[in-house]
């Protein structure tokens, strides 16, 4: 081996030598790199799969999104049986030695389900207190908000304050939706179906007052109203004619208790003629007719007075309606 | 060195009187940094190990190729290549001491004991002995790294290899995990060493001493 410096072919000879070992391990490197990668990212994929499996059910899909101006690795969107159940988040924090990376795995509205440490380098049995599953699962159930208020652990600040920082992080993310957003409308009994009222029926046993009037016909085809009023019976008018009165004395004597027939300029109290020596024959409706005249005039003024008491009182009843 | 050492004499050599980490002091940095827990020692110990084993392998079979002035930009390519191929097989396969022992896989590249190794003894004997020395003095790096661990862990977390030894009334001495520890650790087994070799040596002086001696009161 010439070692002569000055020989031209000397570095030429060096030069090509390193890149030969260069080459040779090169070589070897890629065979390592191409029967290894596929398991190296599945070591790092197993981690978060087994928790998407954990939280969202084993049949999820994850598909990766972009999410514009944001500080962690990637966002997968989870979806199972076609609806989107939450999203998973990558975050690497820097920690007390080196990087931690994790898994934060959220529902829509930006609340925290579960947390994963996948990769963390810190001092064994102090720093890594943060992979503790009762540190962990102490972060579920938390949004943005309060992720600050959770405790760090004493003697691991600096990884504890990473695992905080990157969560907040994951959940700070413009993809979620307010809090009550997806909140199903509360529950209450349904209005109870009741049928648009028909009037030309009444459902029996209705007892409720109704704020319509319902009307009602009989076999007879008369159409009468029952209001949600009771009306106690049936209302029957009838108008009779009447005579006035020659003098109003007489009118009064004669007629103590018309008080509630209607008052005509011609009252109705029968004029009283002790004159005139034939009763009055008055029509009634009950049907009462004058007793019949076998008496002196004196018996039968008086009788007529009578009869035409009775003829007042009947009139009178029958102003007022019978029961 | 012209003779050629036993195999014997290499494993004695290697993990006792030429202990890379006791007595030759090379390999500092991941024997105080990856000694956090017995589990993480010895996961280094033997990645260093297989490197050890490859590199010299490698280097001796092109020792007559390579130029001297290009040796060490060779040894460096060749170590580095190795402990590439090595990450990415303990990050496929084992990746729980990847996460645990992290950035310290891919510095065994300068990791002097690899070098000093390439330097003194591959690129100037045959292979087979080569590899007999990376993997004695591999041992011997497994050996003191595990002993700095465990005294570590058990001092620091009241455990070994995982193993709790004490019950909840030790109170560990967090320090003895923490860098500092690592430090104290190191400097009282090196002069626990030193002293051992001391000793040892004046042993052998003494029976020297004797040995003329004797040969003078023989006659000779």
């Amino acid at each position: 081996m010439p070692e002569n410096k000055k020989n031209p072919g000397y570095f030429l000879k060096t030069g090509i030598i390193l890149l030969l070992i260069a080459s040779v391990m090169a070589t070897l490197i890629a065979v390592v790199n191409a029967l290894t990668k596929d398991r190296i990212s599945e070591n790092e994929f197993s981690v978060l799969r087994s928790a998407v499996d954990r939280i969202y059910g084993k049949d999820s899909e994850l598909d990766e999104i972009s999410v514009s101006g944001s500080a962690v690795d990637t966002v997968y969107e989870v979806t199972n049986a076609g609806e989107i159940v939450g999203y998973c988040v990558r975050v690497t924090e820097n920690g007390f030695k080196d990087e931690i990376k994790l898994v934060v795995l959220t529902d829509r509205t930006g609340k925290c389900l579960a947390v994963e440490i996948t990769s963390i380098s810190d001092t064994p049995g102090v720093g890594t207190k943060v992979t503790d599953q009762g540190y962990l699962s102490g972060f579920a159930g938390r949004t943005k908000s309060n992720i600050g208020d959770y405790d760090t652990i004493t003697g691991a600040t600096i990884s504890s304050s990473a695992v905080k920082r990157a969560v907040a992080e994951a959940l700070s993310l413009g993809i979620y939706y307010p809090d009550d957003y997806f909140d199903d409308p509360v529950e209450t009994d349904p209005a109870p179906e009741t049928e648009p009222i028909d009037p030309t029926m009444v459902t029996s046993g209705e007892t409720e007052p109704q704020t319509e009037p319902v009307f009602e016909t009989d076999e007879k085809g008369e159409t009468k109203a029952l209001s949600y009023i009771r009306v106690l019976g049936e209302v029957t008018v009838t108008m009779r004619e009447t005579t006035a009165p020659a003098t109003p004395g007489e009118s009064t004597t004669a007629d103590p208790n018309a008080t509630t027939a209607p008052e005509t300029p011609a009252p109705a109290s029968e004029p009283v003629d002790p004159t005139t020596s034939e009763p009055e024959n008055t029509d009634t409706p009950d049907g009462t007719t004058a007793p019949p005249e076998t008496n002196s005039p004196a018996e039968s003024q008086s009788e007529s007075e009578s009869a035409t008491e009775s003829a007042q009182g009947s009139n009178n009843e029958g102003g007022n309606g019978n029961d | 060195m012209t003779e050629k050492p036993t195999v014997k004499e290499q494993f004695r050599s290697g993990i006792i009187t030429n202990n890379p980490t006791f007595v030759q002091l090379l390999g500092t940095c991941p024997a105080l940094a990856t000694t956090t827990s017995a589990q993480n020692a010895f996961g280094m110990g033997i990645s260093v190990t297989l490197i050890l084993i490859f590199s010299n392998l490698f280097i001796s079979l092109l020792r007559k190729l390579i130029p001297n002035q290009i040796r060490i930009a060779s040894y460096i390519v060749i170590i580095s290549g190795f402990v590439t191929m090595l990450e990415m097989a303990i990050k496929a396969f084992l990746p729980s001491l990847s996460n645990s022992l992290g950035l310290f896989i891919p510095l065994i590249v300068v990791n002097c004991i690899i070098l000093a190794r390439a330097e003194a003894f591959a690129s100037k004997n045959k292979p087979i002995p080569s590899v007999i020395d990376g993997l004695t003095m591999g041992l011997g790096f497994t050996v003191a790294l595990v002993i700095l661990g465990s005294v570590r862990e058990i001092i620091g977390n009241g455990t070994i290899f995982g193993l709790s030894l004490f019950g909840s009334w030790y109170e560990p001495a967090v320090l003895f995990i923490l860098p500092p520890g690592a430090f104290l650790t190191l400097g009282f087994i090196i002069a626990l060493v030193q002293k051992l070799r001391a000793r040892r040596d004046e042993y052998k002086r003494q029976r020297e001493i004797e040995t003329r001696r004797r040969k003078r009161e023989a006659g000779i």
